[in-house]
């Protein structure tokens, strides 16, 4: 099982986006994936079409910690995609992450564990998670097989990317399957010289650790969140072209991790 | 998707289904082995904020609101201004002066019927106010005034060892500090506590505590010059120190005495008021929630500040021409800046220091003749 935990503590960089969209890429291609929505804002929820108030707190993760099998919890939405809901109950995540052994670093990692032994045979499993340090990405990191981190050519973003390269670093001192960051040049639009020179220190800076795959800026990608659907259901102009570059980027990721 | 792009995604649908099953990592290669304690720590350290460090592997209790109170001991008082709950309520209803607060702290002990998301941390002690107390409380002081408020029963709760004095400061800091109703007069207050609570230590060490800089601490600490009941006022009225600069910086200066101050505090709360009142009438409806504050903006106070030395100034000297005044003001605030680049006049090149040189030779000349001609009036 590879798991990818989508993260950067900076908001707006397109988080949920790269999740829910990178899931149905997975499963356009015949892998079985799981998107775990770990952000009580609920966006990867919202976006793929499930609603909070049609939920108990339960049905999220904080069912699945407390010992609800992880299959009663998952759904599948509309266009097909395993999901683990998130909950607004979600904000108390934190609270409850720390009241468990060890600080509930391994709390994720054990609940998949269990699933697992349950019969859950997700091949992979993407986890959107909110632009925040704290409890919720040190468990997160704490299971995760590869940290994906979507990023803009912009100071603050780039800032951001130092804390989280130090935290992944901090989670493979506890995780040892945890492979690494991947940077995933995202509603990329290099318009300035300015724009240039950060794309630059991106490159020199963090050059080795940079997807080939760039999605830039489409108008798809927003359009189909208001609609609920991945681009992959969406039937817009350019929804085509980002569904490719969705595509390589699974491919991509499937080279990178040997799956395929 | 392009016939290019078709071409790929089936490309890689061949590929996946041809995967051998043994060609996948297994499974169980996401092992639940612990990794050392090292490790460990310096995760917790790096993720977890102060409270989060506090209650980490502790549990969740179900603890009656009666058996927990404030810690009221002088030391450990709360940052914030939090009138205790009998206090709020006169004969069931909210005292005038506290009515908005009583207000929020319903709509908390509301939101905490239906769902409790934090608990709060306590520690085992007992209170002489509240003799069925078992528990204080280290954080989550607003949370149990609600619940007391809200007539709620129990409230979820971590009980912790009791904390040192300075870890109790900074713990209560930390989790006030990024509330948007957290003001600077209790910022302040913080800075006093967490210096006593260190043995008077110098203002540094409370500095590098709170990681704050030392500018910053200045501007706080500048608020202390009001007396403790205007303090309090100005907490009550959740003014910064940005909106009060001009008249804590007219006390500090003996521009106005404390009873003027008085005077102007009391303006503000009247204008507080009315500006609440007009927002209550104007109300929407939509049950939105808005932090409370004074709707007092810095120029506001700097003209009741100005108006107030104006008078005292008329009164002491009536016949004193309106530009006598500012003029002073300004001379002092060259004074002042005057004295501060004293220090730093090394660090500037030939060309500033050229240019800087001509104009104070030109205000020297200034000076002079403004000196000559007030000893020519006096002679």
């Amino acid at each position: 099982m590879n798991i990818y935990a989508v993260s950067l503590e900076k908001g707006g960089v397109g988080k949920t986006s790269i999740a829910v969209n990178l899931a149905a890429a997975f499963m356009q291609v015949g892998i079985r994936v799981l998107l775990v929505d770990l952000d009580a804002q609920c966006h990867s929820s919202q976006w793929l079409g499930v609603s909070s108030d049609s939920l108990r707190a339960d049905d999220s993760i904080l069912g699945v910690i407390q010992g609800r099998p992880l299959g009663d919890c998952v759904r599948s939405t509309a266009e097909g995609i395993a999901l683990l809901p998130a909950h607004p109950a979600m904000a108390g995540l934190p609270a409850l992450l720390v009241s468990q052994p060890n600080s509930g670093l391994f709390t994720l990692r054990r609940a998949f564990n269990q699933a697992r032994e349950q019969g859950a045979d997700y091949e992979i499993v993407i986890l959107d998670l909110a632009p925040a340090r704290g409890p919720v990405q040190a468990t997160a990191l704490g299971t995760a097989t590869r940290c994906i981190a979507p990023v803009q050519a912009e100071d603050l973003v780039i800032q951001s990317l130092k804390a989280l390269v130090d935290s992944v670093e901090q989670a493979r001192q506890i995780n040892p399957h945890l492979r690494g960051l991947s940077i995933l040049r995202n509603r990329y639009a290099l318009r300035g010289a300015i724009d240039h020179a950060y794309d630059q220190a991106l490159r020199d800076e963090y050059g080795p650790l940079l997807l080939q795959t760039v999605i830039p800026v489409r108008a798809a990608l927003r359009h189909a969140a208001g609609v609920q659907q991945s681009v992959f259901r969406y039937i817009s102009g350019d929804a085509s072209e980002v569904r490719g570059l969705f595509v390589e980027l699974v491919d991509e990721l499937l080279r990178l991790d040997e799956v395929a | 998707m392009s016939t290019k792009s078709a071409d790929r995604l089936a490309e890689i649908r061949a590929r996946v289904a041809r995967r051998a099953p043994e060609s996948a990592p297994a499974p169980a290669a996401i092992g639940a082995a612990p990794a050392d304690d090292a490790a460990l720590s310096a995760a917790s350290a790096h993720f977890l904020g102060i409270a989060e460090q506090i209650i980490q592997n502790k549990i969740v209790e179900r603890i009656p609101v009666g058996h927990i109170a404030p810690d009221l001991r002088p030391e450990m008082r709360q940052p914030r201004l939090l009138p205790p709950p009998e206090e709020l309520l006169a004969q069931g209803e909210p005292a005038p002066a506290y009515r908005e607060l009583v207000a929020e702290l319903l709509a908390l002990g509301q939101s905490l019927h239906e769902r409790q998301i934090q608990p709060i941390i306590v520690y085992p002690g007992t209170s002489a106010v509240y003799p069925a107390a078992r528990y204080l409380i280290l954080v989550g002081h607003r949370r149990w005034v609600a619940a007391m408020l809200s007539g709620i029963e129990a409230l979820d709760a971590v009980v912790v060892e009791p904390p040192a004095v300075a870890d109790r400061v900074r713990v209560q800091y930390a989790e006030n500090e990024a509330r948007e109703e957290f003001s600077d007069m209790e910022r302040a207050w913080a800075l006093t506590q967490m210096k006593q609570a260190l043995g008077d230590a110098p203002w540094d060490a409370v500095e590098s505590q709170f990681g704050i800089s030392r500018s910053r601490r200045h501007e706080l600490t500048r608020l202390l010059a009001f007396t403790p009941e205007q303090q309090r006022q100005i907490a009550l009225l959740r003014m910064q120190e940005t909106q009060i600069r001009s008249l804590h910086g007219a006390l500090r200066a003996s521009e106005l005495t404390s009873e003027q101050v008085d005077r102007i505090i009391g303006r503000l709360a009247e204008i507080a008021g009315e500006r609440r009142n007009a927002a209550s009438a104007a109300d929407d409806g939509s049950g939105r929630s808005v932090p409370r504050r004074a709707g007092i903006d810095g120029p506001t106070v700097a003209r009741l500040v100005a108006r107030a030395q104006r008078s005292a100034a008329e009164s002491s000297r009536p016949s004193a021409p309106r530009w006598l005044l500012p003029l002073r003001d300004q001379l002092a605030n060259v004074s002042r800046s005057i004295q501060r680049a004293r220090d730093r006049v090394a660090i500037l090149d030939d060309a500033d220091a050229d240019a800087l040189l001509a104009e104070v030779e030109h205000l020297t000349i200034q000076l002079a003749a403004l000196t000559a001609a007030l000893t020519t009036r006096r002679e």
